[in-house]
């Protein structure tokens, strides 16, 4: 697997600059413009103070947004909410009323389904994923790396969470060689 | 270019009311100078060979023993390569591993104690990892599986935020 190389000229690297301050490139491109700007004090400045004008223009949006006064914005939206629905226990109690049900219906029909619910919890609970790690559960635990997108030029990714040890491990290879984990 | 810098920057300042020490527009030559952005980020990247000649541990990598004899199954871990790099936010950490590779880490924002960031890791033209996640600050994130000598390369990635 020889590395190829993408070499760019000053004029080629600086018509790519924008779109590489912006990390819109693909990765070859990426790379070569990188490269480019290791070598090329030239392009290096231009890269850099893109990057400078960049910073400075979001520090002031993100200074005039701070300034907009967004409590009136908020409470137009709320105006225009619905009104949050009744509790469950409260549209069972309306209805009961509404129906006229006699408490000695309405206590068996609460007690059947608080027995449905437990049951639902205890099998939601003893089934919930969990990260493990060699055999240890590690119940609730987040994993260290949440991946937003990803992709790879390779034969099979794998994703590994080593909960325990807070470390996430992408594979990228034709084998799989791991000993534990969880992996997604 | 340059010039839609220039004008771009000429704006900006006169709408922020930048003095001078933000932004100078030369008299002969159209250039303009801005202050130098503050790191806000440290990357962290570690370049390992692992692989079943030998049965050494490197103790550099001392952190990362309990996950390496967990998740692997080698016997040697060398590290090869170690470098830290601060960043802005949006800014490139570039780094060059062994084997001709490539790491390009962009960290974009600190979020929910995470930092969002893009990892590309990229192989002579070809991109072996392009991914955006957002990794627990002091995490680790580990790339591995590229063969490297007689083993296969795992990267270790870290991003501390410097506040």
């Amino acid at each position: 697997m020889s590395p190829q190389v993408e070499l760019l000229s000053c004029r080629e690297a600086q018509e790519l600059v924008p779109l590489f301050v912006d990390g819109e490139l693909d990765a070859a491109r990426m790379r070569a413009v990188a490269l480019h700007g290791a070598q090329c004090a030239l392009c290096d400045g231009e890269i850099r103070q893109l990057e400078r004008l960049q910073l400075v223009l979001r520090d002031h949006i993100e200074q005039r947004l701070a300034g907009v006064a967004s409590e009136d914005l908020w409470k137009r939206i709320e105006s225009k909410l619905r009104k949050p629905p009744l509790p469950w226990w409260r549209r069972l109690h309306e209805a009961a009323a509404a129906w006229r049900w006699q408490p000695q219906v309405l206590w068996p029909a609460f007690a059947v389904f608080a027995i449905a619910a437990l049951a639902t919890a205890l099998y939601l609970r003893t089934n919930a994923p969990v990260g493990t790690t060699g055999g240890t559960m590690v119940a609730g635990a987040e994993p260290p790396a949440w991946i937003d997108s990803l992709e790879a030029d390779v034969g099979s990714v794998a994703v590994i969470d080593d909960l325990q040890n807070h470390t996430t491990v992408l594979w990228v290879s034709d084998e799989l060689p791991l000993a534990g984990g969880n992996d997604r | 270019m340059k010039q839609l810098s220039v004008l771009v920057a000429s704006t900006l300042c006169y709408l922020a009311g930048a003095d001078s020490s933000v932004a100078q527009v030369g008299s002969r030559s159209p250039t303009v100078m801005l202050l130098e952005p503050v790191p806000a980020v440290e990357i962290r990247i570690g370049a390992v060979v692992a692989s079943n000649s030998g049965h050494g541990f490197d103790p550099r990598l001392v952190a990362l023993r309990q996950q390496f004899h967990s998740l692997f199954p080698y016997n040697s871990y060398q590290l090869v390569k170690e470098e830290r790099k601060r960043v802005p936010w949006g800014g490139k950490a570039n780094f060059d591993i062994p084997g001709g590779r490539y790491v390009i880490v962009v960290p974009r924002e600190f979020r929910s104690g995470r930092i969002a960031m893009k990892v590309l890791v990229i192989e002579g033209a070809r991109p072996i990892v392009d991914t955006s996640l957002a990794l627990r600050n002091h995490g680790t994130l580990l790339v591995g599986g590229p063969r490297q000598s007689n083993g296969v390369l795992i990267l270790s990635i870290g991003a501390d935020t410097l506040d």
